[in-house]
């Protein structure tokens, strides 16, 4: 166990972290050049296009440090907000981490909430300061920055470069010597912590653990404390690049587990493994279900396709465990599911992967996020769905969920932030300057004003400078209206929100606005409103169609306009019948798009 | 250049397997060429492909290359129609449009080819320019029957990417006419070329009886054809193919012998789509027996069903088992053509 270091690298997206992953396991030789792959943690295609890791892995290697050979455990967390829960479990799996830092940019709010996060879990953090190859590098400046924020020294930052190699090797052997040896009892009853897990279609779920106390073997029976439920460890092993099946593994090590389990949902994050016949005593502390944050209705564009739909989300569901649907039908777009998210963009990824890997083509609805509604009768309902709101003679209150969000950017655009937060019903709860010219504030502000496009305005006002993290912080009462939008006369349930009262006739208005954009002109005038109960508060109208024509089409003509005119086809497939009135898909998220 | 026309040529003698009818030279400026090199390439084209014996021979002209010299070449050289890009008669169109003639140099050039002897001329205009009012556009189109001419290609204007329309559209610059005003242009059009007795055989073309041209609805009735050129497209039936662009690759793969061609095999689906596209443009419509013989009793009971829609708004009518866009159709083709297409 002496000579065992787990870590993690905290980075912001893009800071490098990949990259520096890598070029570790190029020097340790668990990868050689030939099978050097650009970011090889990142293993799902979507995950290397935006450039993020959604799920997290483990890799282990081997380091020769003055004749000793260590194994050194990298534990990979995912970079997004969404993820939090998995991120905080991650850490708690290790005991240091490298705190990778764009010499370029500094330090984001992101990197701020897992360093916080890591301090906590009393990790050894050890300062980098990527990217020292590129001209734009500011080390001096971001030193300071790292100095004032973990009080370390000057001298302790590591300089280095993850894509020349520059300063890898100082950092290898910084883990070495900073890093503690991970504690605990081989010979205590097993305990181990599940911080990850995987779905494989031939062997079920990969559950990734680290063994705080205890030892396992290939064959022992076990079970996972929180689900209640007992199997056989069919297989044990490290994570190299591919699984290395090993007999026994002991505390402090990291490891994968395979025991036949077909669904993701019987492995919890952050549950305990022990064994059935000896027990420990109790389970690791700090674990919790993660629940969806974020609702909205999933539907097949073709109608037809329903049951199919069904059994690509069951199929998905058994390798993302935090995601949840339920039956729903909607008027306007038929059969289809109300699905619960992490986050908005756990939200574009399940999308996505419908999309990708089961060739789905759906219609995403206006998200909102889970309201506590306590009626007359004294009863407490969770509504998820605008339609689900009770009428309103049954309503007492209604609470909405609350977040406690952090965002770091360059002090100029501070006054662009507060009033952005301000006009999102944010308060302010604290303001502290990192150096001279960063500042963090950290507002309460309601989820529901940040489903919508908060995070691209945040963007936009601060020219991309500010970054922004987020936790759920807990429920407060809210002044709440439906908001129906109606095309031609007949309301479209998809198009529905639940929105605070003051909020609703801007957003009305812009809502119409937006849809007018978006709905294509049709055979005859389309009238788009937006109504509170029968109040209509904003109306746009979209204008019949009289031309669409092409002029010429010769010999050389035909091939092109043919290709462009089954493409127009193809594009009026993707559109849903609402009424009399063609609607394409992105109108039903048109609420997302608005500036 | 010329040279390579003529090696194409005959690199490409055996591509169309029956009598050439109708010969094209167009696309572009043919007549920056000589009179004696149009000669030349157009006596090529007849060695080496044999005609009918009646043929149409066009020849698309710029107004300001015409005067009555050129034109009496033309016409001995053997081209026996000629289309001439006049565009419009109002000056300030043409500026907009950079286009190098005047509105004088369009009134002689009509003048020049009927003084040579032409009795085949078509003339080119646009509308739903930008800034053009529906006024100005009858103008336009009063002026030009006045001409006496035989035929008027009529285009609405397309503002595709890549255009510097296009590019200023972007900017705000320039404001895209609004469709009711383009539709009464297209009304306008319809009106005045009707009384003046020319008959609308397709979107953009009208033309007094016998003088439609055989050349361009050879194109839509699904007749092979063979272009020859950079970027010209050929139709043998089953496969189209199109030659490249770029001037300088064209040179040279020719001077190698090869012919540079992207080549697509019309699968059934896409020959059917074609004959829609290319059917319901023109006046004769979409036989229903023909797309029965030629693809089946399924596809021609699909396109009854996907038409009906259209029948009963008023864009299309059935006559005598012939499927025709209505004046209010035509301005719609897009809409209805794609929608009539099997993927």
């Amino acid at each position: 166990m002496e000579n065992i270091r787990n870590f993690c690298i905290i980075a912001h997206i893009d800071h490098g972290k990949s990259t520096l992953a890598d070029r570790m396991l190029m020097m340790t030789h668990t990868l050689t050049e030939r099978e050097f792959k650009d970011q090889v943690l990142d293993n799902m295609d979507l995950e290397r296009e935006r450039g993020i890791t959604i799920k997290s892995h483990a890799v282990q290697m081997y380091y020769d440090y003055d004749g000793t050979q260590y194994t050194l455990n990298l534990i990979d967390t995912p970079g997004h907000v969404d993820f939090s829960y998995e991120v905080s479990r991650s850490i708690a799996a290790c005991e240091g981490a490298l705190l990778v830092i764009d010499a370029t940019q500094g330090i984001q709010a992101q990197t701020i909430s897992n360093l916080y996060q890591a301090i906590d879990h009393n990790l050894e953090i050890i300062p980098v300061l990527n990217k020292m190859d590129m001209e734009n590098a500011m080390p001096e400046e971001v030193k300071d920055q790292i100095v004032d924020l973990l009080g370390c020294e000057r001298e302790e930052i590591i300089e280095a470069s993850a894509k020349t190699g520059y300063g890898v090797e100082e950092i290898m052997r910084r883990i070495v010597e900073k890093i503690l040896p991970p504690q605990g009892d081989p010979g205590s009853p097993l305990q181990a912590l599940i911080f990850d897990s995987v779905f494989n279609s031939y062997r079920g779920i990969y559950a990734y653990f680290k063994i705080i106390n205890g030892t396992i073997r290939t064959g022992d029976l076990v079970k996972f404390v929180n689900t209640g439920k007992a199997y056989h460890a069919d297989e044990i092993g490290v994570l190299r690049l591919r699984l290395d099946p090993r007999k026994e593994l002991g505390a402090g090590n990291v490891g994968y587990i395979i025991s036949g389990i077909k669904t993701s949902r019987e492995v919890k994050v952050g549950d305990t493994i022990t064994h059935v016949e000896r027990p420990c005593p109790k389970a690791i502390s700090g674990f919790k279900e993660v629940k969806p944050m974020v609702f909205a209705g999933v539907y097949p564009v073709d109608a037809d396709e329903y049951e199919e739909l069904r059994a690509s989300m069951e199929k998905l569901q058994l390798n993302d465990a935090s995601l949840s649907f339920e039956p729903e039908s909607s008027v306007a777009l038929g059969f289809g599911f109300r699905c619960g998210f992490l986050g908005l963009l756990h939200m574009e990824i399940v999308q996505e992967r419908l999309d990708r890997e089961f060739d789905m083509n759906v219609i995403t609805t206006v998200p909102n996020v889970s309201y506590r509604v306590y009626t007359t009768r004294g009863e407490v309902i969770e509504v998820h769905n605008p339609s689900g709101l009770p009428e309103p003679n049954y309503i007492e209150t209604i609470e909405e969920p609350y977040i406690s969000a952090q965002i770091i950017s360059k002090s100029e655009y501070l006054g662009n932030i507060m009033t952005l937060c301000i006009e999102k019903r944010g308060t302010l709860k604290n303001q502290v300057y990192l150096t001279s010219d960063r500042v963090e504030v950290t507002f309460e502000m309601p989820l529901s004003e940040i489903v919508f496009d908060f995070y691209d305005k945040l963007k936009s006002i601060s020219r991309g400078y500010a970054s922004f993290d987020y936790y759920t912080s807990g429920y407060k009462k809210a002044d709440l209206v439906r908001l129906d939008i109606l095309l031609n006369r007949e309301i479209v349930d998809a198009l529905s929100t639940l929105i605070h009262r003051d909020n609703a006739y801007d957003f009305g208005r812009r809502m119409c606005v937006k849809l007018k954009e978006l709905i294509p002109r049709q055979q005859f005038d389309i009238a788009i409103q937006a109504a509170i109960g029968a109040k209509i508060i904003a109306r746009e109208t979209v204008k019949a169609l009289r031309k669409d024509v092409t002029a010429k089409c010769y010999g050389g003509d035909i091939t092109r306009k043919r290709k462009l005119l089954e493409k127009q086809k193809k594009g009026k497939k993707r559109m849903r019948q609402v009424g009399n009135v063609e609607v394409p898909q992105q109108a039903f998220l048109a609420v997302l798009k608005m500036d | 250049m010329t040279n390579c026309l003529c090696h194409e040529l005959i690199l490409q003698r055996e591509y169309l397997d029956q009598p050439v009818e109708t010969i094209y030279f167009g696309g572009g400026t043919p007549t920056v060429l000589e009179p004696g090199q149009l000669k030349g390439l157009l006596h090529i084209v007849q060695d080496i492909f044999k005609g009918t014996g009646k043929q149409e021979i066009t020849v698309e002209a710029n107004p300001d290359d015409l005067d009555r010299g050129f034109c009496e070449s033309l016409l001995h050289a053997g081209f026996n129609r000629i289309s001439i890009g006049i565009q419009s008669f109002h000056e300030a169109d043409l500026t907009l449009m950079n286009r190098r003639h005047t509105v004088e140099q369009s009134v002689r050039s009509v003048q020049a080819a009927q003084d040579a002897g032409f009795d085949n001329i078509s003339v080119d205009l646009i509308y739903g320019l930008p800034g053009m009012t529906t006024e100005t556009w009858k103008r336009n189109v009063e002026k030009a029957l006045t001409l006496n001419v035989q035929h008027i290609s009529s285009y609405y204007l397309t503002i595709e990417k890549g255009t510097i329309f296009y590019r200023w559209k972007k900017k705000g610059i320039l404001q895209e006419q609004d469709d009711k005003e383009g539709f009464e242009q297209f009304r306008v059009l319809n009106r005045l070329a009707a009384s003046a007795g020319f008959l609308q055989y397709e979107i953009s073309n009208y033309a007094l009886p016998g003088c439609q041209s055989k050349h361009n609805s050879a194109y839509w009735k699904g007749i092979p054809y063979l272009g020859i050129g950079p970027s010209a497209h050929s139709f043998n039936g089953k496969e189209r193919q199109w030659n490249v662009s770029h001037n300088a690759k064209y040179i040279r793969a020719i001077e190698e012998g090869t012919i540079p061609a992207e080549k697509e095999k019309l699968t059934e689906k896409m020959l059917f789509n074609e004959a829609v596209m290319t059917g319901l443009r023109t006046s004769g419509g979409v036989d229903l027996e023909e797309i029965c013989m030629r693809f089946g009793n399924d596809a021609r009971q699909y396109f009854l069903n996907q038409a009906g829609k259209y029948l009963k708004s008023g864009w299309m009518i059935n006559r005598g088992g012939k499927l025709i866009l209505t004046e209010e159709g035509m301005f719609l083709s897009d809409t209805v053509i794609s929608d009539l297409f099997r993927e």
